[in-house]
């Protein structure tokens, strides 16, 4: 299974495929070893004639605001969320506000490949001084492909 | 076949022009002639440098004047935030409603909330001084806007001044004079009314800090003279005592006296239960009542909204005013969406004697609304979304995306909506559209209006910025069509011709 890790300071997630990524044959692998050792020949191998599609998770491009996942509401009031689906899968945007914000959305399928979301917090109580919003990135064609990002509210209010 | 036969009739009576014979987009559906204004609002992805300044915020453009055809909005040009900063000083009144002319005069910091905005934009700052008075915001640069500054202190006036940003802000320093004092008592037929809230609105809309009444009802609100303003009162008791609001007051050079009374409260005990269709209790349902006209108020302008939540067994219990109310009845969500259910507005309900016992109300469940979005030529739209938001006043909201051939099942709500249908990716030949609905006499099929290209690049200091957020909406809020850049900056999006 693909796993997705995200770090919290960044936001930004990246996966991570079994087999993927690691050097080929580190040093001197154990099976080729012996392979050598016992028949002092090597071993015969055969490529396997199909390997298992993975599906690819969505790739963050743009989360707005990125320093330090703060939303001043003093100075702005929309959250924005941009990512890349690599296997053109669908993509559903998931926002967690606080009970007290009132917030709207847009959805944006901007190219084959480009998504964006941009949520927009109408409303400027005191209450949400400190209140997180969050947005999941669900990839729909494999669903445990997905990007959790976090912001946490300011509000200087009377 | 029409226009050859009228013309056949009378060349002289019939001037048609193209425009009326063929669809060239520039004609609403309604056969009005589309004129609107488009405003531009641009959010850019990256809003912070490096080092933590501010490198871009949102920025409204325009208006750009739309009339149906294809638009170009040009380049875009980002400015870098300032920062705008400075201190609020004020001078303190011993109170005075006795001698208003009479200001003291030490000086202190004043504490208060800071408003920096534009009208009919996105650039809208807020900060709240320390108590040294001293605020900083980020401001989009060489621009006109409104500053208002709002102490906390009812005793030192309200503030609003038009503040020119240039490309670097120099320091604000403020000094607030002690204005007049707008001066009354608050009472009710038999008492004055000790703790209540009164504030002052200007003619800009800006609500000052509220004063609360003294033990004999005396309220003291200091406002700049030569000026007009509005008092309201919302009197002591919040959850029965309804919002008064005067006349626009004209304030001369040594102050106003305004007085409020109250008519004697003539509260009615109303309940009821709510339930749905079935009978079986619908707990955490919102009851709303809005006053229409209240008995005893005939002469005072007021308003008054008052809402209770249902219990576990469906009852609610509510002390009003008597008067005639719009009343409303809101069903909590559910955990599950098929078990939410529709509200119901009952118009003028009349609140009369001791007590009241509604009629139960039974909400009935979401109502199932299926069909298909369909281009202009009757194809379906897969990968579509489709949005529709409650007009009553819950303003509720449901979405869902077509299928492979555009087809879409949801459930709604029975009272009129508002919907959105949003292209899917690849479909860059449709627009956004909006439209009113009533699902329970819909067929279900929904086209995407007919649209026309607007076009145009987003740059800051010259170097475009990619996926920026691009919105274009009219007057009234409602959006028009939705972009991002591209790595070069520029942006196309479809406009509805509605």
């Amino acid at each position: 299974m693909d796993t997705v890790t995200c770090t919290s300071q960044t936001g930004r997630c990246s996966a991570q495929h079994p087999g993927v990524g690691s050097p080929y044959f580190p040093l001197f692998p154990g099976w080729h070893a012996s392979c050598i050792a016992a028949l002092m020949t090597g071993c015969l191998y055969v490529e396997p004639a199909w390997s298992p599609e993975v599906n690819l998770p969505p790739e963050l491009l743009a989360p707005a605001p990125d320093r330090d996942h703060i939303l001043d509401l003093n100075q702005f009031s929309q959250v924005l969320v941009t990512v890349r689906e690599p296997d053109l899968d669908q993509v559903v945007f998931l926002w967690r506000v606080p009970d007290a914000a009132q917030a709207e959305v847009v959805d944006l399928p901007q190219d084959e490949n480009i998504w964006a979301s941009l949520l927009r917090v109408t409303s400027k109580s005191p209450s949400l001084d400190g209140q997180m919003i969050s947005c999941t990135v669900v990839d729909e064609a494999s669903p445990a492909n997905r990007i959790e990002i976090d912001w946490t509210i300011m509000l200087e209010a009377p | 076949m029409i226009a050859i036969l009228l013309l056949a009739c009378s060349s002289s009576e019939v001037a048609l022009s193209n425009a009326e014979l063929f669809d060239t987009g520039s004609v609403a559906s309604d056969g009005e002639p589309l004129e609107v204004e488009l405003r531009v609002d641009v959010f850019p992805s990256e809003l912070q440098a490096a080092g933590g300044d501010y490198r871009a915020l949102p920025q409204s453009f325009g208006r750009f004047a739309f009339a149906g055809t294809s638009l170009d909005l040009g380049v875009l040009e980002l400015r870098r935030p300032v920062p705008v900063a400075g201190v609020i000083f004020g001078r303190e009144v011993s109170p005075s409603w006795l001698a208003p002319e009479l200001p003291s005069s030490s000086v202190a910091l004043v504490e208060a909330g800071i408003r920096i905005a534009k009208d009919d934009s996105v650039q809208d700052y807020s900060a709240l001084t320390a108590d040294d008075g001293v605020f900083q915001s980020y401001v989009v640069p060489q621009e006109s806007y409104r500053l208002e500054i709002v102490p906390l202190d009812p005793r030192v006036p309200v503030v609003v001044e038009e503040l020119q940003v240039e490309s670097s802000a120099p320091e604000q320093g403020l000094e607030i004079d002690p204005g007049v004092a707008l001066f009354g008592t608050v009472r009710d037929e038999s008492a004055p009314l000790a703790g209540a809230a009164v504030a002052v609105v200007n003619s800009e809309g800006v609500i000052s800090a509220a004063a609360f009444t003294d033990a004999t009802g005396h309220y003291e609100v200091r406002v700049r003279p030569e000026q007009s303003y509005t008092v309201i009162c919302s009197g002591r008791d919040f959850e029965l005592d309804p919002l008064l609001v005067s006349a626009p007051l004209e304030i001369g050079g040594t102050g106003l006296r305004h007085d409020f009374e109250y008519p004697s409260p003539s509260a009615v005990l109303v309940d009821g239960r709510v339930e749905d269709a079935a009978g079986n209790p619908l707990g955490g349902a919102t009851v709303r009542f809005t006053s229409t006209e209240l008995t005893g108020y005939d002469e005072l302008e007021h308003e008054t909204v008052v809402e209770v939540v249902t219990s576990n067994d469906g009852q609610f219990t509510r002390r009003i005013l008597s008067g005639t109310y719009t009343t409303e009845f809101l069903p909590a969500p559910a955990e599950q969406e098929r078990d939410d259910h529709t509200p119901i507005r009952l118009d003028n309900l009349v609140v009369r004697g001791g007590t009241l016992t509604l009629p139960t109300q039974r909400l009935e469940k979401l109502t199932p609304f299926s069909g298909r979005l369909v281009d202009i030529l009757g194809e379906g739209v897969p990968g579509a979304l489709l949005a529709c938001t409650e007009l009553s006043f819950g303003q509720r909201s449901w979405s869902t995306q077509a299928d492979d051939s555009g087809f879409f099942d949801m459930r709604i709500s029975r009272q009129p909506v508002r919907c959105t249908m949003t292209p899917p990716g690849g479909r860059l030949d449709l627009p956004l559209t909006s439209f009113d609905l009533d699902p329970v006499n819909s067929d279900g099929r929904l086209p995407f209006a007919r649209g026309v290209i607007a076009q145009g690049s987003v740059v800051l200091d010259g170097a475009p910025e990619p996926f920026a957020f691009v919105e274009l909406t009219d007057r009234d809020g409602r959006r028009y069509g939705s972009a991002l850049t591209d790595s070069g900056g520029n942006f196309e999006v479809q406009l509805a011709i509605q």
